[in-house]
């Protein structure tokens, strides 16, 4: 009896730093992952994927300061991952995708609305290493060196996806322009 | 305009994108949630034996080691048979010996 109540009390408390971790990263593994993925249901599995991975080998790191970046990239390589597997046409065949509605922007701070569809499309096109590198590093501001460390490529190659991912935007911006 | 101002105009179009973009969460799963199924898998994984791929790879390595030694064993037993019968005269064996 008193072990099975030292083992409820154990869960308890395993679970309420469960709910405290996550609560405290979601959001932005959430908004970090959805800017990867090409849908919503793909960044919530990425992130859940990611979050589950990173609860059972938090042990492993050693600077907690680190806790952010570390999150990061457990959830970008997940996110794409999922959004690789996405492409290929067998698992397209048998795991078809959600009808995605899009949601107008509520502030589109003065900008363009059509660049930001055709921005929007032209984003959806470029592969997910190049979406990941674009977001890492002109969204949540990492330097080439830390996206390299994220995504687990050389500073090169992260510079030339960021390159060919800016040529490609462009040249489908000018391509919308009438 | 320079090659330099097309560049920064384009960064800055991206970011507000980006910016925008992010704000598109509607339908995920609220942080209660999530924390929900990632306690109730971690308490699955905590009392259940967890499949990894690791754990797939060992028990393929170890079947594949006993079907090796299965068939060592197999060709032992049966080579004194073979032996047996090539020397008693039967011509059906004899190139086997030769």
């Amino acid at each position: 009896m008193a072990v099975e109540r030292t083992a409820e009390l154990e869960r308890a408390r395993s679970d309420a730093a469960i709910a405290a971790f996550v609560v405290e990263h979601y959001d932005r593994l959430l908004r970090l992952a959805r800017l990867v993925c090409r849908d919503a249901s793909d960044a919530a599995d990425a992130v859940q994927v990611g979050l589950e991975q990173a609860w059972r080998n938090r042990s492993t790191l050693r600077d907690d300061a680190r806790v952010g970046p570390w999150l990061d990239r457990i959830v970008v390589r997940e996110a794409v991952r999922i959004s690789k597997r996405r492409q290929i046409w067998l698992s397209r065949l048998f795991r078809p995708r959600p009808e995605i509605t899009w949601i107008e922007p509520p502030d589109p701070q003065g900008s363009d609305p059509s660049t930001f569809v055709a921005l929007r499309a032209a984003f959806q096109r470029i592969s997910p290493e190049h979406r990941a590198v674009v977001v890492l590093h002109m969204h949540f501001g990492y330097t080439v060196a830390e996206t390299a460390s994220i995504v687990g490529a050389p500073e090169e190659t992260v510079r030339s996806r960021l390159r060919l991912a800016k040529q490609r935007l462009r040249r489908e911006l000018e391509e919308s322009q009438p | 305009m320079t090659d330099r101002m097309r560049d920064e105009q384009l960064d800055s179009e991206i970011r507000a994108f980006l910016a925008w973009q992010v704000g598109d969460i509607a339908g995920a799963p609220t942080a209660s949630e999530m924390a929900e199924r990632i306690s109730a898998r971690a308490g699955m994984r905590a009392r259940g034996l967890r499949l990894t791929p690791q754990l797939v790879w060992v028990v393929l390595a170890g079947l594949l080691i006993l079907a090796l030694i299965g068939a060592a064993v197999g060709a032992m037993s049966l080579r004194p048979t073979l032996l047996r019968r090539s020397s008693s005269g039967s011509t059906y064996w004899t190139g086997l010996t030769k």
